[in-house]
């Protein structure tokens, strides 16, 4: 089963950490990938850029708005996916819970819609 | 029965559905052939066969996944063991936890939509809807029906006792008459509880949720044990202080006190011990021992600092130091308690000892517009008559 995680977790608490400390965070997603990897599980996965470069689009009735910043303001913000492919919720559990972001934020975990082809 | 052929297949659906054919296969062949030495063990066998069969059409599993499950040798270790593996799936924090409870009832207790329905005061279609989308979460999201992670175990445990601590308190709330439903789920949760405490030990639960456990049981048959003093010869609930300590259940009782032992044994506090020893405290004869009670309170604050233990915590301390020096921060509690109808009764009796007879009436009033159950309205509105017999026009019974 596929199921997109989504990484959440305040921007704020990534801004108010030392250079040091944000570097050893980041670079703890080197070998966590690596283990899904070798896992077999990893179909895919990026870091983002911070909400502060994002843009959203609208269109209604042929109306289009586009606006500086996410979809909306939340507490968290999207920082970043993986797509996985595991047999179950539990096992997709289980790496959620060994994501670095875990330990400050959420990782949703959406089941990806199968489509017939 | 479900226990058993969920464990060949992982998915609620799949073995339902193996069990339900089996059953018609049995009804079709017995009455043809009549029944077989070994009734169940036919019924299992049929649903074994229709769960590989699912599973060899099924694209996602692998060819060794079901020939692992035709060889697999019958070593039933015993039902007990299934059951609890079953109510730790079935209480996953990954579904809502009205659907927990729903499908613990439905899945391990067999309870119908119907009784369901009828157990949780909701129309017959609300409940089938809760249940068809738990099923449905069930199956978009993956969540199969294997043995729980050790890394995910305190989180289900605790779950599992959150799910039997709303049964039993949907069974002692029930407002309705002969005490059919609500008896039934009292001593339904109490079993399954029991069943917990006696089996947590053989699958590595954490020690303080084994405490905790032993503490729910204890609680349960505390107040269980009051079950037949509870009511008037009307049906009418009886404040505490008023009920026959001699219509309570002594054999409850000592199976608490047993209970509350082996909890304290673990050496690990913890919010369900702590009702207990409320309950416990209240079941004590003679003069009740408020000062006792109040620290209780104090402590399961301490736990749980929610509006509805903190109005616990001020009514009994209320009965140490008086009224007077509550009545402050028991109005405080009026916006997060305001469609609480025990919070406004609590309210008007801390008036009318008080002796400010408006205030009470007034807090009365509001008690009544919230409560919906009829024996909870009558006793509201009895007390009503007795501290204003001739004041405003009175609310419909």
């Amino acid at each position: 089963m596929k199921y997109l995680m989504l990484i959440y977790g305040p921007e704020a608490h990534l801004d108010g950490l030392s250079p040091q400390a944000k570097g050893e965070y980041f670079a703890s997603f080197g070998p966590y990938t690596q283990r899904l990897v070798e896992a077999g599980v990893l179909r895919g996965g990026e870091p983002l850029l911070p909400t502060a470069a994002a843009t959203s689009v609208k269109v209604r009735q042929t109306k289009v708005t586009t606006t500086h910043g996410p979809f909306a303001e939340t507490t968290e913000q999207l920082l970043g996916f993986y797509v996985l492919d595991c047999p179950g919720l539990d096992e997709a559990t289980q790496w959620a819970i060994q994501c670095p972001t875990a330990q400050f934020g959420t990782i949703e975990l959406r089941p990806v819609m199968e489509m017939p082809r | 029965m479900l226990a058993l052929v969920l464990r060949w297949c992982g998915d609620l659906e799949v073995a339902e559905d193996a069990l339900q054919e089996a059953y018609v296969a049995a009804w079709r062949v017995w009455s043809r052939d009549g029944p077989p030495r070994s009734p169940g063990a036919w019924v299992l066998t049929a649903a074994k066969r229709r769960v590989i069969d699912h599973l060899r059409k099924d694209p996602r599993r692998g060819h060794e996944d079901v020939e692992t499950l035709v060889w697999e040798d019958e070593a039933d270790p015993g039902p007990t063991d299934r059951r609890l593996e079953l109510m730790l799936l079935c209480c996953t924090p990954a579904l809502p936890e009205d659907q927990r409870v729903a499908l613990t009832l439905h899945a391990l207790l067999g309870f119908s939509v119907a009784q369901l329905a009828t157990a949780f005061l909701v129309p017959v279609p609300t409940m089938a809807q809760r249940l068809v989308r738990a099923k449905r979460k069930i199956r978009d999201a993956g969540i199969r029906f294997t043995a729980v992670d050790e890394a995910l175990l305190e989180e289900r445990v605790a779950s599992v006792l959150r799910v039997l601590y709303l049964v039993f308190s949907e069974g002692y709330s029930a407002p309705w008459g002969p005490q059919v439903v609500d008896a039934d789920l009292c001593e339904d949760a109490i079993w399954l509880t029991g069943l917990v405490c006696d089996e947590g030990p053989n699958h590595r639960f954490p020690g303080a949720l084994q405490a905790e456990a032993w503490g729910l049981l204890a609680l349960m048959v505390f107040h269980h044990a009051r079950a037949k003093g509870r009511r008037d010869h009307r049906g009418l609930p009886l404040p505490l202080d008023d009920q026959d300590p001699s219509t309570w259940d002594r054999v409850l009782v000592n199976r608490g006190e047993e209970a509350m032992e082996k909890a304290l044994a673990w050496g690990c506090p913890g919010p369900y011990q702590l009702q207990a020893a409320i309950a416990h405290l209240h079941l004590a004869p003679g003069p009740k021992d408020w000062n006792q009670i109040a620290a209780l309170y104090n402590r399961l604050l301490t736990w749980e600092d929610t509006p509805v233990v903190r109005l616990n915590a001020l009514c009994a301390l209320s009965k140490v130091i008086g009224e007077a020096s509550v009545l402050g921060e028991l109005e405080a509690l009026g916006e997060s308690l305001a469609s609480y109808p025990p919070y406004h009764l609590a309210l008007a009796e801390a008036y009318h000892n008080l002796e400010r007879p408006r205030d009470a009436e007034g807090a009365l009033r509001v008690a009544l517009e919230r409560l919906q159950n009829p024996l909870l309205r009558n006793a509201a509105l009895e007390k009503l008559q007795r501290w204003a017999p001739d004041t405003g026009p009175t609310p419909r019974p």
